[in-house]
């Protein structure tokens, strides 16, 4: 009788697995009429994909969501890289070319499946704490941050110089409630920071209604210097330490911990990434449009019937709400401690620097500008001290390295008004045709 | 084709080899300390002070006496600017030590920075030196087993003005009904030390006037004015960088004598006084190191370091003044728990842990500090496991115009009555981070 039963439940086990592994197969047949030879190779993907994160020491459940996760990007890889370029071929070159496909597949997730995703899978295990902690980190967080204004100011056209308040408030708020709220998890407490930063970014852009360009410039000053006195000034909002200095509580997300370097640029990039992934729909969306509108010129935007008020304002409160979740992770993965100190005004000015350089009105240029913030102090820091160490006193590289920075902030002003985003266009057209210029 | 591959792989083998070997001579004998240093930007005159005397002191130990026990001391410079993620990349880029040599401890002389890197340094068990500043509750080395706040933190600081007050008083007693001002910096460490003189005025009956001066401090005409409308009988300043000549200047211009106004430990220095000119005349401060070049150690720098030439201030007037001279406390301090480290754990290169059980170790007698050459510039401190400061004495000196007096013997805190509320502080941080703190008694 236990044999028969045995054999009974392994025997349902396995076909449950065919049965799924086949509604998949049937749903893309289905709906899309593509003869899906590569479905094999994407279970194998998943299945190995899995027991790799388990031996990272990841919990079940953990593991079982980023493996379902992971699907889904491989699945919209595909279809982006390969499936698209087919479409009305016949049916016979998606057969084949699906065919291919499960020989990639298979071939990536037998030799490394952490190929998958670079950033999610390679990185954590081959880069080192310098890499995570001093670069990688503040690159993600700063480019979020510059996501947050480029929708203000790049796509709705408000000039803002308080995003570092916006900033503050977020990181402020997520350890506050953290603590009126115990036992809030993490990721929660990053989106209620977002969502307060949101309403005091709605409360400061209300002057917005009725002024434009510097003296709204000048009203999210306010909301800077005033961010940052009210948090030093009441000991409340870093619940009671005196000093106005709060730490990081502990990093656990779903009973994991992302305490260590490569744990906290994890939970850095999947917290940056469906914001990025969110906002690059979200400017395409009429929303989107609204704001473009708005910002290329209100009168005749008011004129066709889009509401100022509201756009303007949802314009506020997303980028600060965005703002607010960059500064919980600025605080909270990055420093592990802040003041408010840390959110001042060259902070605002860093960010504004980011979507210039990146370029205003383009989600790319965010991680441009990041990149190029965060990256080149550091290269130059160390290729003067190895180079021209000993010739020059120690305090004199700086102020050399600073000039440099300087001069190619306005180099790329006037050789590219439009930012890094738009360099890379031209590069991208041009490396399409080259050798050829036409 | 075979032929080529089994040079190749030779050559390979060889390179690795010489590779390998050059890394373990090295490491045979260089102790490395990362500095996180700062000479540009608005506080350079503390940063090139400080790392100044600090590289000076390290060169002496070298050149006099051939490192520590044989083991060289090295050392590499990341520039900081005094900005905290640029504190934060200069500590991940030098914590894994210089060319095999491993790094001894962190040093970098910034209470924002220090915050920064306080948990990255514990997870790393690499020591955090916060000489004469940092977080207070960091004392409890039960809680924060590689932080390090040697010789005097910020509770200590107010508790050694005030007794000061009370001895110029005639008596602690004496201090029922006086009027004590303190203006401080607006900034987290202008304010760390306002719940003790809150606490100190109740336990005393002094009344207390709290004056904050936001960041950075070149405008305080309506603080001096409350303070002339107040008349207090002392003034204590807890400023930071152009807030304190800004303040003396202010001070004259309001009428309030410069000699009952106390500078706290940062605002001590020659920078903070030399440019208030007159005005500072009189001006009295604590220190935990009085400035001078009289100090056996300091004639011995300037013998083989200075005067051959190596000397690591670019104006070399500087020999002798606050900065330089806390930078080879600084340097003492650290070398001696790299010493007697060694003396357990051998004479060779130390891990960061290592040299942690060193600093925790640290015990300065007169003896001792008469052997270093420093009797008089550093004070007598033991540290323990549950004691990471020390010390908690100070000095008083008094600015006459040109240079810095000492006018008193050293005045010790209060720490007594301040250690039930750093291990309120610190065993709060201990719960909201889920540490166990260790049990001192089990230490050896």
């Amino acid at each position: 009788m236990s044999f028969f039963m045995e054999v009974l439940l392994g025997g349902l086990l396995a076909g449950v697995m065919y049965s799924l592994v086949a509604i998949g197969f049937v749903l893309i047949y289905k709906a899309s009429g593509v003869f899906n030879f590569a479905q094999g190779s994407m279970v194998l993907f998943a299945a190995l994909t899995f027991v790799s994160l388990l031996e990272r020491g990841l919990p079940f459940w953990l593991a079982f969501v980023l493996s379902l996760l992971s699907m889904l990007l491989l699945a919209l890889l595909l279809e982006r890289l390969v499936l698209r370029h087919l479409v009305n071929r016949p049916p016979i070159t998606l057969f084949m070319a699906t065919l291919g496909l499960s020989y990639v597949v298979e071939g990536v997730a037998q030799a490394l499946w952490a190929l998958l995703a670079l950033a999610f899978g390679l990185l954590p295990f081959i880069g080192n704490d310098y890499w995570f902690s001093a670069i990688l980190i503040p690159f993600l967080v700063l480019s979020l941050a510059g996501l947050g204004l480029n929708l203000l100011t790049g796509y709705a056209g408000q000039l803002s110089l308080g995003s570092a308040a916006f900033m503050a408030v977020g990181a402020f708020a997520s350890y506050k409630l953290q603590f009126l709220l115990p036992g809030l998890p993490l990721l929660l407490s990053f989106v209620a920071g977002g969502v307060v930063a949101a309403a005091v970014g709605v409360v400061f852009g209300l002057p917005s209604l009725r002024i434009k360009g510097f003296y709204l410039l000048v009203s999210t000053l306010a909301a800077q210097f005033f961010v940052e006195w009210l948090l030093t000034k009441f000991a409340w909002f870093s619940n009671g330490n005196e000093s106005g200095v709060i730490t990081a509580p502990p990093l656990l997300v779903a009973g994991h911990d992302f305490g260590s370097p490569a744990g906290r640029y994890l939970l850095t990039l999947s917290v940056v990434l469906p914001l990025f992934v969110l906002a690059g729909n979200l400017v395409r969306s009429s929303l989107g449009r609204n704001w473009m509108a708005v910002r290329d010129m209100d009168t005749a935007a008011a004129v066709i019937g889009i509401p100022i008020l509201r756009t303007k304002l949802l314009a506020f409160a997303i980028s600060s709400f965005i703002l607010g979740v960059a500064g919980s992770l600025w605080a909270f993965t990055y420093l592990g401690t802040v003041e408010p100190h840390g959110f001042d005004l060259s902070r605002s000015f860093q960010v504004l620097f980011i979507i210039i350089l990146g370029g205003m009105g383009s989600i790319l240029g965010n991680f441009l500008g990041a990149a190029f913030i965060v990256l080149l102090p550091i290269v130059l820091s160390i290729l003067s001290g190895s180079l021209l160490s000993g010739v020059l006193p120690a305090g004199q590289l700086e102020n050399l390295q600073k000039i440099i920075f300087g001069v190619l902030i306005i180099l790329f002003l006037i050789k590219e008004p439009d930012g890094l985003a738009r360099l890379w266009q031209g590069w991208r057209a041009r490396a399409r045709l080259w050798p050829l210029r036409f | 084709m075979k032929n080529h591959l089994h040079t190749l792989k030779g050559a390979v083998v060889l390179a690795l080899g010489l590779a390998a070997a050059s890394a373990t001579a090295q490491a045979g004998g260089e102790q490395y300390f990362p500095l996180q240093s700062y000479r540009v930007g608005p506080y350079a005159a503390g940063g090139t002070g400080f790392f100044g005397g600090f590289i000076d002191y390290l060169q002496y130990v070298n050149i006099k006496e051939g490192g520590v026990n044989g083991v060289k001391l090295t050392w590499s410079e990341c520039e900081t600017e005094y900005v905290v993620e640029k504190g934060v990349e200069c500590y991940e880029r030098l914590k894994k030590g210089l060319n095999g040599a491993p790094a001894a401890a962190t040093n970098p002389l910034s209470v924002g920075i220090a915050y920064a890197t306080l948990e990255r340094s514990t997870a790393d068990k690499l020591p955090l030196i916060t000489i004469n500043h940092g977080r207070t509750d960091s004392t409890d080395g039960s809680v924060f087993p590689y932080v390090f706040p040697l010789q005097l933190n910020p509770y200590s600081e107010v508790s050694a003005i005030i007794n000061y007050i009370g001895q110029k008083s005639g008596g602690l007693a004496k201090l029922k009904g006086k009027k004590i001002a303190v203006l401080y910096h607006g900034s987290p460490y202008g304010k760390e030390t306002n719940p003790i003189l809150e606490l100190l005025s109740k336990k005393y009956g002094f009344q207390l006037v709290s004056l904050e001066v936001p960041h950075p401090g070149n405008e305080q005409q309506s603080q001096w004015l409350t303070i002339r409308q107040q008349k207090p009988d002392w003034v204590i300043l807890r400023g930071w960088g152009v807030m304190n000549p800004v303040a003396l200047k202010t001070a004259q211009k309001t009428g309030y004598p410069a000699d009952h106004i106390i500078g706290n430990i940062w605002s001590n220095s020659e920078e903070d006084a030399a440019p208030a000119g007159a005005a500072a005349k009189g001006f009295i401060s604590i220190t935990t190191h009085p400035s001078g070049s009289q100090f056996p150690v300091l004639q011995g720098i300037k013998k083989t370091v200075l005067d051959a030439g190596k000397g690591n201030l670019a104006d070399p007037k500087r020999f002798g003044t606050v900065y330089y001279n806390l930078g080879v406390v600084n340097g003492i301090l650290n070398v001696e728990a790299v010493r007697l480290a060694q003396a357990k754990f051998g004479k060779k290169p130390l891990t960061g842990e290592q040299v942690r059980w060193g600093f925790e170790h640290l015990h300065f007698d007169d003896k001792r500090l008469k052997e270093v050459g420093a009797l008089g510039l550093l004070q007598p401190l033991q540290l323990s496991c549950a004691d990471h400061e020390g010390g908690g004495a100070v000095r008083f000196q008094q600015w006459d115009g040109q240079q810095w007096k000492v006018i008193s013997p050293w005045v010790q805190a209060d720490r007594k009555l301040l250690r039930p509320i750093i291990e309120d502080s610190s065993h709060k941080y201990a719960k909201e981070k889920g540490i166990t703190p260790r049990d001192c008694s089990k230490e050896s």
